[in-house]
């Protein structure tokens, strides 16, 4: 069997670390700009200091419980927007008719923006938990759905022949053939749902203003608490960035045989 | 077993106007163990024939007759006919798998099949990192361990290039001498089809009529070396007669 490279990040070492030199730069020229006066210390203290009170307040404990629930919303959010859209993508895949009759609502719905649903949210479900579950399910939903259905639909159809021809019944096509041909792109739509539900979660958030990093950012910008503001917005990035390596860390493991090909 | 083909016709609509005969009125018969080639231009309905068969396609008109028990046919394809998704093994064992064997039982068998024709150590490969000439072995191994009445070959050797291509006739030989099987199999390469077949159709281009049936009467084992005999000299340049009209057709020479 080939190898497949440890880490990819280690991959293309000298152009990465001009992107690294470059972020130095980035933050060297801010630091410098700070230090110096030139920056107002009010809006961009220097780097080394909200790094600093990041650390502490981490240490401290400062984000844990709102990390906590933000990091619950949008896993809730994705398990029941993400599977929903999963489950209704592999059927509307597999089934030209029913694709026929609701793929015109799909398209007429995916297009709003999402925070738009909030008012009617809290109509339907009140002010509180479930009225925030629910509007990062329905952001998590629709990148999901379109993906696994256009995962479905580029399964090759030699594959169903081949199958057929085995004597293979429904079940065995669905098993052998949609399920895994279609995983690449729900992979994909994992990603992207998972996105979306976290830029839903804060976004919900900071409408409500009580709990959560949404809430924490808006209060920061409330009472100019500003290094609080920056150290929100770097464990908001952070879960970002770790959502992403989930879902690309995994697919190495459940399309081994996609992976590798994959990679240009 | 005999196979017959009776008066098989059949008709694609490209749009609304034109209407594409791909098969009109196909009779032949197919031997017990028998290996018999279709041979014609490209386009012909062919793989169409194939499909019939293999219970794919339904014929608008006309059937494929199965004198004796009832029959199941395995269709090999030219490529794409492996599951990306599973390993060599899995392919392999597909069709055993969907017949309902327990898997130890039919890990075995998949093993030992791949031990005698040398696939052994491939086992947990994915199709993506085998040559072509592999892939194409592998088919060929899970179609002679679902062991259907008759194996159908859709130019299984078709995307290999020269040489690979005739080892694996030659391995397809060997299997068949073995495992003797009723093979109906569709190639483009008149030398292929003299070297492997019993019974060569000659289908024609647009309708696809059977023009000629050529029986091959030229002892087995064959090699390369057969291919030097007047015996093969003379049905090559009988197939190509009756071809060559059709190319030019197509090509519009005239």
């Amino acid at each position: 069997m080939k190898k497949i490279s440890p880490n990819i990040l280690f991959k293309h070492t000298r152009e990465r670390l001009v992107t690294t030199g470059l972020v130095v730069l980035f933050l060297g020229v801010w630091e410098l700009l700070a230090r110096t006066g030139k920056l107002s210390f009010v809006i961009f203290p220097a780097p080394s200091k909200i790094l600093i009170y990041f650390v502490i307040s981490l240490a401290k404990g400062k984000f844990t419980q709102a990390t906590v629930i933000s990091l619950s919303r949008m896993f809730f959010g994705f398990l029941i927007g993400g599977g929903s859209g999963m489950i209704l993508g592999l059927i509307l895949g597999w089934s030209r008719r029913l694709r026929r009759i609701l793929d015109p609502i799909v398209a007429a719905l995916h297009p709003i923006p999402k925070l738009a649903l909030l008012p009617m949210m809290l109509v339907l479900l009140g002010i509180g938990e479930s009225s925030r579950i629910a509007m990062v399910s329905i952001s998590a939903f629709f990148p999901m759905l379109i993906n696994t259905i256009a995962g479905v639909l580029q399964i090759n159809p030699t594959y169903y022949e081949v199958l057929e021809n085995c004597g293979a019944n429904k079940l065995d096509i669905f098993r052998k053939v949609i399920l895994p041909g279609s995983l690449p792109l729900v992979m994909t739509g994992a990603r992207l749902s998972l996105k979306s539900a976290l830029t839903t979660t804060i976004g919900v958030e900071m409408v409500f203003g009580s709990t959560g990093l949404g809430a924490a950012l808006w209060l920061a910008w409330e009472t100019m608490r500003i290094t609080d503001l920056y150290s929100t917005l770097l464990i908001v990035g952070i879960i970002g960035i770790c959502t992403t390596l989930l879902i690309e860390g995994s697919r190495r493991f459940l399309i081994p045989w996609h992976y590798e090909s994959h990679r240009p | 077993m005999t196979i017959i083909f009776d008066n098989i016709s059949k008709k694609f609509s490209q749009d609304t106007h034109r209407e594409v005969v791909a098969l009109d009125g196909i009779n032949f018969t197919i031997g017990d163990h028998e290996f018999v080639s279709i041979v014609g231009p490209s386009g012909c309905g062919k793989t169409t024939l194939l499909k019939i068969v293999a219970g794919l396609i339904k014929p608008d008109s006309g059937k494929v007759i199965y004198e004796g028990v009832a029959s199941s046919a395995l269709l090999v394809f030219q490529d794409q006919g492996l599951l990306p998704w599973l390993t060599v093994i899995d392919n392999i064992g597909l069709g055993l798998e969907l017949k309902g064997i327990p898997r130890d039982i039919r890990r075995k068998q998949v093993l030992d099949f791949m031990k005698r024709i040398r696939l052994d150590g491939f086992e947990n490969h994915y199709p993506h990192e085998l040559s072509g000439g592999m892939r194409q072995r592998v088919a060929l191994a899970r179609a002679f361990l679902t062991n259907p009445d008759i194996l159908l070959m859709d130019e299984p050797f078709g995307a290999l290039d020269a040489q690979t291509r005739i080892i694996l006739q030659e391995e397809l030989q060997g299997i068949l001498r073995s495992d003797p099987k009723t093979v109906l199999f569709v190639t483009h390469d008149i030398d292929e089809a003299i070297l492997l077949s019993d019974q060569i159709i000659v289908i024609s281009d647009r309708p696809g009529k059977v023009q000629r049936s050529i029986r091959v009467d030229i002892g087995h084992p064959r090699d390369r070396t057969t291919m030097d005999r007047p015996a093969f000299k003379e049905i090559h340049s009988q197939i190509w007669q009756l071809l060559e009209r059709e190319v030019r057709k197509e090509l519009k020479l005239g």
